[in-house]
């Protein structure tokens, strides 16, 4: 029942319930100047109660205001469907096996209707039908570890990360990419760069700055490129993969201990800072742009360390700083604070 | 099925478009005159071949609300296109490059895109969506345009009757294409993002002079009221065009009205005579189930032909293929339009979707123009087992072109069998239309995610329309009564100007056909005159009127005035010559009589003349030059 009317409050629930129009109704709405035909959709939580919302024959949605419906004829109801097609990652014993794990972020995705959010498409059919191209590096294997925004990761979602990385590579998979947010992404592989050691296979952090749900999206050739790297390359380390220049040229691999995200938006935000990426990465190949990074072996000998000091706080100097902002930290972060000073 | 032939353009009559059920509509796209751009803060309007950076891009289809891919989508996605962004750091940030989410709507595009939605009657929506509708052909690097609907309904008068408005949005201006080679195409991003009114007509016209006729009046509408861009590309229309059992097709980008009405001749033709074909198909037993074909690799076999297309292709180790259209002989010289055939058809989607770009691209049977050898066509015919009674279309490129060639040829000759297949069309030169893509559906129109709803309040609304500007037709109306002279008429009544008309001869009370004649003919006059200048600002009109009103300036001075204000910027108001009475001619007249008297003239009859240029020279600008002439002339006689 709150489902026929979805998002939909006062002013503008009255009117559909007067009229029995539930959302996916098709419909005739009349106002005193003209006649809107189309579908209801179900209202954004975050918008007013005042309108109501079709979607016309055309494609275009329009707000009527409750307040001027003057009749609602009900022709018909259809509810749309939302699902990716999903088809079986085929699976070739020649290909490599990589694992994708999960923790959040949308790197191939579809749109809910109702909030615009994005719902991110994930198990290896969702993403088989969204990007087929990885078909053609991979065996694809996913484990949804879980679904926060990025700004959410904390000590638990590192830890579980950590551990689940070493799981996969105990089950010996040629490499592992972890799908995560962008905002704090450059945090995470710096964690992970120290939970994560001696890796025998690649470890490739992937996400997108613009979400899968533009046909201009980065998501989908970040997903080649990490998978590529994890299924291929040489360099057993925590990498962060993403987007170099701004085009849809190439990939850069930046050491997860050196990498930082530079601007909210920019397709090509992460750098490696002071200092020069670890690789290229194109559809076609991988090109090394240093010698000193560990290399990939047969063995499965990782040690996984997820040793973590939660009271280490991180502050920045400016000048005119007063004492007692370092005072109250050093009360509530008792084992440790680290002074960031400009240069 | 009715047997009527398409004549030439000329001959049609308007019984003859009835007879094949001629219908067309109108989507005109009008750039809105507002200083930045729709969704960012970028100076609109500012055109530049130059470029700083250049971005690449390519295009992905998504799933719409309903959760499907738009058919176009996929069309797009299998062509596989590089897309090459030209950037100009002056026109371009990076909302455009969709590396920043857009900023809120601009304001003064919104209530332009109500004045003119109020102007057309039309019921103006309580709340604004923006959606995304997609476009994987490039011309938007998001693969979206921005979009929304700002009103629904309205009409306008049209001869006797009236024509139906379905709908008017605001949208997001697209880039401008530089060329389309192979698998590369390049746009220039300097247009992108520029606001965009597209009015929407119902198909009510019924021959292509009507559908032509009513765009001018649609242009003429959005024009008076001097908000939107006017010259070349600032207004461009897609045309509806269908007959009775055909389909709706869309031309798009007319860049003029002039030839709206041979492209939907053309377009009418076309779909008339791929209904005749289909008929043709049936007469032979060729139905879409029945339809049979069969594609094949013949590189070996021409490898020494002749030919110099293929013989080029090969040279550079590309492929030759072929395709066998089972019962279609002849059917490839079925005339579609104006000196054009199916084959055209089947060219046209080997172009845009295989991208084999350079022409000819394919070769076939039926053709009577020299192409590979008979006894080449022979050996290929019976190598892949083709009879009398087919068609065999050949065509060459990479591997990969050529086999999504085969498929394009056999899914184009199928769909004869079905008739008008819906698709967008471009307006060729030659007034015929081609190929463009498949006719995009709703299932490419998504939510923006990144804007939310906009209310419009009633108040705004009631705003814009207590400042309506007039219908052009009435101005025209009252522009006759005041004798305005004939030429000024349309042009003042479509132009910005007209509102200071009406205040020049309303508030001023300066003559209506000074007014007219300095407002319109002048500007031309000085173009006439080799001056270059785009347009005129309005309060250099609106200082000159209200100074001749005033009596500061002469009528004559007036050109002399505007002249300086184009050639060289310069506009004060308190520096104009004043002007002299008819009564102190005199005294100018007689202070020349010394300046005559030095000067030797080689012939006396022309004593008069050097005279009056004298005075002129002196007084020019300041008074009527007839009163000067009179009173040398005068002058002269009392000293003879």
């Amino acid at each position: 029942m709150a489902d026929d009317y979805k998002g939909y409050k006062d002013e503008a629930l009255a009117v559909l319930m007067k009229y029995e129009a539930m959302v996916w109704c098709d419909v005739v709405v009349s106002t005193a100047q003209t006649n809107f035909i189309g579908i209801i959709l179900p209202r954004s939580e975050t918008s007013d109660h005042l309108h109501i919302v079709l979607k016309l024959r055309s494609g275009y949605n329009v707000g009527i205001l409750a307040d001027k419906v003057t009749d609602i004829k009900i022709e018909g109801r259809k509810e749309a469907i939302y699902k990716i097609p999903e088809k079986e990652f085929p699976y070739d014993p020649v290909k490599p096996n990589v694992k994708l794990l999960g923790t959040g972020g949308t790197i191939a995705s579809r749109l809910d209707y109702r909030t615009g959010a994005v719902i991110p498409a994930f198990t290896p059919g969702e993403l088989y039908g969204s990007v087929p191209e990885l078909a053609d590096i991979c065996n694809l294997d996913t484990e949804k570890l879980y679904g926060v925004f990025s700004e959410n990761m904390g000590p638990e979602q590192w830890k579980g990360t950590a551990l689940a990385i070493g799981k996969a590579i105990e089950s010996g998979v040629a490499g592992i990419v972890v799908g995560h947010g962008t905002d704090t992404m450059h945090h995470t592989a710096a964690i992970l760069s120290f939970m994560v050691q001696n890796s025998p296979v690649p470890i490739v952090m992937v996400g997108s700055q613009r979400s899968s749900d533009r046909p201009s999206s980065d998501a989908a050739l970040n997903l080649m490129y990490s998978v590529k790297t994890a299924a291929e390359s040489d360099i057993a380390e925590v990498l962060v993969c993403m987007f170099g220049p701004t085009s849809d040229e190439y990939g850069l691999l930046h050491r997860g201990t050196r990498v930082r995200k530079m601007h909210s938006s920019y397709r090509s935000t992460f750098r490696t800072i002071g200092d020069i990426p670890v690789a290229m990465v194109s559809r076609k190949e991988i090109t090394p742009l240093r010698q000193d990074y560990k290399r990939r072996r047969s063995d499965k000998n990782v040690i996984i360390n997820t040793a973590f000091e939660e009271k280490v706080g991180i502050v920045y100097y400016y000048p005119n700083m007063k004492p007692d902002v370092i005072d109250s930290l050093i009360d509530n972060v008792t084992e440790g604070l680290l002074l960031q000073v400009p240069d | 099925m009715n047997d009527f032939v398409f004549k030439p353009f000329d001959e049609m009559t308007d019984d003859d478009y009835q007879q094949v059920g001629f219908m067309s509509g109108l989507e005109i796209h009008q750039q809105l005159l507002t200083e930045k751009k729709l969704f960012c803060r970028c100076p609109a309007g500012m055109y530049n071949q130059k470029f700083d950076a250049e971005i690449l891009r390519h295009m992905r289809p998504t799933l719409s609300e309903l959760g499907e891919y738009d058919g176009t989508a996929l069309m797009e996605f299998k062509t596989k296109k590089d897309i090459i962004y030209h950037i100009n750091r002056d026109t371009v940030c990076t909302y455009e490059m969709d590396d920043t989410p857009p900023f809120e709507i601009n304001e003064q595009a919104l209530d332009i895109a109500l004045e003119i939605a109020l102007l057309y009657q039309s019921a103006t929506t309580d709340e604004i969506h923006i959606a995304r509708k997609q476009y994987l052909d490039g011309s938007i690097p998001t693969g979206f345009q921005r979009t929304a609907i700002v009103s629904i309904g309205g009409k306008i008068p049209y001869k006797d009757r009236m024509i139906d408005i379905i709908q008017l949005s605001i949208e997001e201006d697209s880039c401008r294409e530089v060329s389309d080679v192979g698998h590369r195409r390049v746009y220039i991003a300097d247009r992108l993002g520029m606001p965009l009114l597209e009015t929407v007509t119902a198909p009510d016209m019924k021959t292509p002079v009507e559908v032509a006729e009513v765009g001018k009046i649609l242009s003429n509408i959005v024009k008076s009221t001097g908000k939107v861009r006017t010259g070349a590309g600032a207004a461009r229309e897609d045309v509806n065009v269908s007959v009775t059992g055909g389909t709706r097709i869309e031309i798009k980008g007319v860049p003029s009205l002039k030839r709206i009405p041979l492209l939907t001749y053309n377009e009418a033709m076309r779909q008339w005579n791929l209904l005749r074909l289909r008929e043709e198909l049936k007469k032979r037993e060729i139905t879409t189930e029945i339809f049979r074909s069969k594609s094949d690799h013949v590189t070996r076999l021409l490898r020494k032909t002749t030919y110099t297309p293929i013989a080029a292709a090969l040279q550079e180790e590309k492929v030759v293929g072929s395709v066998i259209l089972r019962g279609f002989k002849g059917l490839l010289n079925w005339q579609t339009q104006t000196e054009t055939y199916f084959s055209k058809e089947i060219s046209d989607r080997v172009r845009v979707v295989a991208c084999l770009t350079t022409l000819p691209n394919i070769i076939h049977s039926d053709s009577t123009s020299e192409t590979i050898s008979i006894a080449e066509w022979q050996k290929v015919k019976k190598a892949i087992g083709a009879t009398d009674k087919d068609t065999v279309v050949i065509v060459w490129g990479n591997s990969m072109d050529v086999d999504t060639a085969m498929k394009e040829i056999a899914i184009r000759a199928k769909e004869a069998t079905l008739g008008v297949p819906s698709e967008t069309r471009q307006a060729l030169k030659d007034g015929t239309t081609g190929f463009e893509r498949i006719l995009p559906g709703p299932e490419r129109m998504y939510p923006d995610t990144d804007l939310p709803p906009k209310r419009i309040p009633d108040e705004r609304i009631a705003k814009i329309k207590s400042q309506l500007p007039e219908y052009y037709w009435e101005r025209v109306k009252w522009y006759k009564k005041l004798g305005v002279p004939q030429d000024c008429i349309e042009p003042l009544a479509i132009s910005k100007l007209a509102l200071l008309f009406k205040k020049a001869v309303k508030e001023f009370g300066v003559n209506p056909k000074l007014v007219a004649v300095v407002l319109i003919q002048l500007p031309k006059r000085l173009k006439k005159m080799q001056v270059e200048f785009e347009s005129i600002e309005e309060n250099v009109f609106e200082g000159l009127l209200r100074a001749y009103k005033e009596g500061l300036v002469a009528k004559e001075g007036i050109l002399p005035a505007l002249y300086d204000a184009v050639k060289y910027g310069v506009f004060d108001l308190d520096n104009l010559p004043p002007p002299i009475e008819d009564k102190d001619i005199k005294g100018f007249v007689e202070n020349s009589l010394t300046e005559i008297r030095v000067k030797t003239l080689r012939d006396e009859d022309n004593f008069e003349a050097v005279y009056k240029g004298i005075v002129m020279n002196k007084v020019r600008g300041r008074i009527d030059g007839t009163v000067v002439s009179k009173a040398v002339i005068k002058y002269v006689k009392e000293i003879k």
